[in-house]
């Protein structure tokens, strides 16, 4: 015997992982960003990249899914920023700025996109808004032969004749297509229905159809066919195209509150017009984007809630004479907004020189013969012969999708998908969402107060909305990387029995060990961590 | 997280298979500082959960000798291990007395007055879980007034104020006087990474949550600790010579009343007991502030 007994053995024999009742586990949640965002982009992804100065690298990962980023990044209506967690704590990421600025980069940087040889296969997508332009993008870096079809001069469709140049920039869209569509064999001024039609594509393994909704919905009131009574997206047509539309003096009336009443307006006064919008409803039902109600309100244009024209009358002059309702609100409708309902002897008339109705669009049918809604809201395609109906997929505004650029990119890009999967003869397989998405609950704040974290960044000249490359990556230095490991030690360093380990990209617990405590998901910075079947939800 | 150095001396020794409960502060505590001293140190330590949760005979977590000693005389026994390496030329190896808050604040207080007034060439931290748990959740000197133990139960809670170990060692004039916490460990490991390099009598004030003593979620160890210093309970500073203070880390002030009540030890407790201990919070934090704003004069 020793003179002090001595314990020459460690004790890792000992597998305390039986002392436990719950495990530590990925939640699985998805940031607030990539949960929200209609062109199933991995924000949090590109922030991670722009926080570690790769922009490249960023702008590669963004356009694996959205190949508009510099036009989204202006036009899009960012529900990204939305449920932003940076809220609770300060205010959140300016994330459509990083966008853009990503997309503007890849602009200015003249980037290519890497194509593969086409292989034998050939689609026909029709419409070039950007449904179609995405569905033709991803379809020829799958090595697909593209042939695009649109009746218009140029692409882009809305992005080109709807959205106006105050909020897009002519140059970079123009920039942007080209990228989007290199590779692609693009045939102008060819309308479907009228310069061809769908039986002439049957030589196409797949045809893509993504028209959009562009035809104005009629107001339905005496004197609606009136000269001087226009379609609103006719006029930002009208405008986008170039022609010289002059309204120096006038007066206009703009009937409509969605996205298009805003965008006329606001177009209409940049043309010298003086402008009043005329909504049946209130500010609150608005269905335009908040930002472009925001934005509308800022201008000197009048804006008239709860009016509805009764009819219109032309007088000798040729001025208008539009007799309008006062309205109240009644019950809600089917969709939840209250319904407008005309309270009696109220009527009262306004002078105008032009009314732009813009109280919403239609799919346009007269492209195929026979082509209907059925009741469900969907396109009944049973009279569409049926060798091409066996290989028509659709996407875009055509469908009842949510009418925004992003949704329609992703209806695209998704298409693209489904059409690579039908060339192969395999199927396809939507990829599930996770039903959650990381919440305030879920951040351990704490742990961002004390690292020393960017300020909101802003331009250098204080523009809102606009960053540099060095605003960008501060601001990406905000994100918190809700529900996603961003590797910060925390778990690893807290565990009181060293269970859990590094692994590349994250870490892992080492069950031999974890007494199952749940420090590690209590302080896990971005609730990627959670304990399954114990305490700490 | 931080740009310090990579710590990774217990993750690269088999530093597995510990007995400590749950959620354990004081397991977490150790790891980071055997990290920081690496293997060129010997422990010293009394009885304690420590002692007990490091093993079982003849198996021990440490990487690095581990030396059981009797519960009053941690300190002499430190002591005495220092003369034998430096005597065998060995100088350069920390001496880490490694005791909990019931041999330093109760039965080692002695012993520690002894080795601080002869200033030894020691590290000694104590782990302070604030009561004597291992053997039961007894009270120790270092137990806050109005909480429960098995000792002082709802009935008669502990009517006396926590002792200010710190104000003690600190008033010996020993080099180097530190307080940290789990929940800041880029400032502990600082801290032992400055007492690593200082000779003479180093102590460190270690405050150590504990899940079943403290009636608190296992998962709350690290919150609990954290809210203990954004609440000034448990203030983060260093004193060097005596003299020299310095607040390492600048609360936010959180209610103390926000600490207590994530801990079933402090259920008990009067809304009257909870005021006062805030008022005796702010009170000492401000007599911390003004020594620490005379301090920056001073230097």
């Amino acid at each position: 015997m020793p003179e002090l007994p001595v314990s020459l053995a460690r004790m890792s024999w000992n597998k305390t992982g039986s002392w436990r009742s719950s495990t530590p586990g990925h939640r699985g949640k998805l940031p607030p960003c990539n949960f929200n965002c209609p062109a199933g982009e991995n924000i949090r992804g590109y922030l991670d990249l722009m926080k570690k100065d790769q922009i490249a690298e960023a702008f590669e990962l963004l356009t694996q899914k959205n190949p508009l980023p510099a036009v989204c990044g202006r036009v899009c209506y960012h529900p990204c920023q939305t449920d932003c967690n940076r809220h609770s704590f300060d205010t959140e990421l300016q994330i459509r700025a990083v966008e853009m600025l990503i997309g503007d980069w890849g602009v200015q940087n003249k980037l290519r996109v890497r194509l593969p040889e086409t292989g034998a296969k050939k689609v026909a997508v029709i419409g070039a808004g950007p449904a179609g332009l995405a569905a033709a993008h991803y379809l020829r870096r799958d090595g697909v032969n593209v042939v695009m079809y649109d009746e218009n001069h140029h692409p882009g469709g809305i992005l080109h004749y709807g959205i106006p140049t105050y909020r897009l920039d002519k140059e970079i869209l123009q920039a942007e297509l080209k990228r989007v569509l290199d590779g692609v064999d693009f045939k102008a001024n060819m309308r479907l229905g009228s310069d061809f039609d769908l039986g002439t594509l049957n030589h196409f393994d797949a045809v893509f159809l993504a028209t959009g909704a562009h035809v104005s919905k009629s107001m339905r009131i005496d004197g609606g066919d009136l000269a001087g009574v226009e379609s609103g997206l006719d006029f930002l047509k009208r405008v986008n195209s170039g022609q010289k539309v002059r309204l120096d003096n006038k007066q206009v009336v703009v009937i409509g509150g969605g996205n298009t009443a805003c965008d006329v307006a606001r177009t209409a006064y940049r043309l010298g017009a003086g402008v009043t919008v005329a909504y049946r409803r209130t500010e609150n039902e608005m269905p335009a984007f908040a930002e472009e109600v925001e934005q509308l309100k800022a201008e000197p244009i009048e804006l008239e809630f709860l009016v509805a024209p009764a009819r219109i009358q032309q007088e000798t002059d040729g001025r208008l004479k539009v007799i309008c309702h006062r309205m109240e609100l009644g019950e809600p409708d089917p969709d939840g907004r209250r319904r407008p309902m005309v309270i009696d002897g109220t009527d009262f008339t306004m002078t105008a020189d032009v009314v732009f109705a813009a109280i919403g669009e239609d799919p346009d049918l007269d492209i195929a013969p026979g082509l209907t809604y059925a009741s469900d809201g969907t396109l009944d395609l049973s009279q569409i012969d049926q060798r091409i109906r066996d290989k028509l997929f659709l996407g875009g505004d055509i469908l009842p999708n949510p009418r925004t650029v992003p949704h329609a990119v992703a209806s695209g890009r998704v298409a693209a998908e489904e059409i690579a999967a039908f060339l192969k003869g395999v199927p396809y397989e939507r990829p599930e969402k996770p039903a959650e998405m990381a919440g305030p609950e879920d951040i351990n704040f704490s742990y961002f107060a004390r690292i020393n974290i960017a300020k909101r960044a802003a331009s250098s000249d204080g523009t809102e909305g606009v960053l540099d490359e060095a605003g960008a990556i501060d601001e990406a230095n905000r994100c918190m990387s809700c529900g996603v490991c961003f590797e910060c030690d925390t778990c690893y360093d807290f565990c009181p029995d060293l269970a859990i380990v590094r692994t590349p990209g994250g870490y892992q617990a080492n069950l031999d060990y974890c007494k199952g405590c749940g420090i590690c998901a209590r302080e896990c910075p971005s609730g990627t961590l959670g304990m399954q079947g114990g305490q700490v939800a | 997280m931080s740009d310090t150095p990579d710590y990774d001396f217990c993750a690269s020794h088999d530093f597995y298979g510990h007995t400590a409960c749950p959620g354990c502060g004081e397991k977490i505590l150790y790891r980071h500082v055997l990290d920081v001293l690496g293997p060129e140190t010997v422990v010293v330590a009394p009885a304690g959960c420590a002692a007990v949760t490091d093993g079982v005979f003849p198996h021990s977590l440490s990487p690095v000798p581990y030396l059981h000693v009797a519960f009053g005389a941690t300190a002499s026994a430190a002591a005495g291990v220092r003369a034998g390496l430096d005597m065998s030329g060995r100088e350069n190896v920390t001496v880490m007395a490694w005791a909990g808050d019931g041999a330093t604040f109760d039965i080692g207080m002695g012993a520690l007055s002894a080795i601080a007034e002869r200033n030894e060439n020691v590290l000694y931290v104590c782990y302070d879980n604030e009561a004597y748990m291992n053997t039961g959740m007894q009270r120790s000197s270092a137990t806050p007034r109005g909480c429960w133990t098995t000792t002082t139960p709802a009935s008669r809670l502990k009517s006396e104020p926590k002792k200010d170990i710190d104000a003690i060692m600190a008033a010996h004039r020993i080099p180097y006087v530190a307080t940290a916490s789990p929940a800041f460990l880029d400032d502990l490991k600082a801290k032992v990474e400055r007492a690593k390099a200082i000779r003479g009598l180093r102590f460190m004030h270690l405050f150590s949550p504990c899940p079943p003593g403290w009636k608190s979620d296992p998962a709350d160890s690290i919150t609990i600790a954290r809210l203990a210093v954004e609440s000034n309970v448990f203030p983060l500073y260093e004193v060097y010579e005596g003299e020299r203070l310095r607040l390492t880390y600048q609360s936010s002030s959180v209610a103390v009343s926000d600490y207590l009540k994530l801990q079933g030890r402090f259920k008990y407790m009067s809304e009257q007991e909870a005021e006062d201990m805030q008022s005796a919070v702010e009170r000492s934090y401000a007599a911390l502030k003004l020594r620490h704003e005379k301090s920056k004069v001073c230097l």
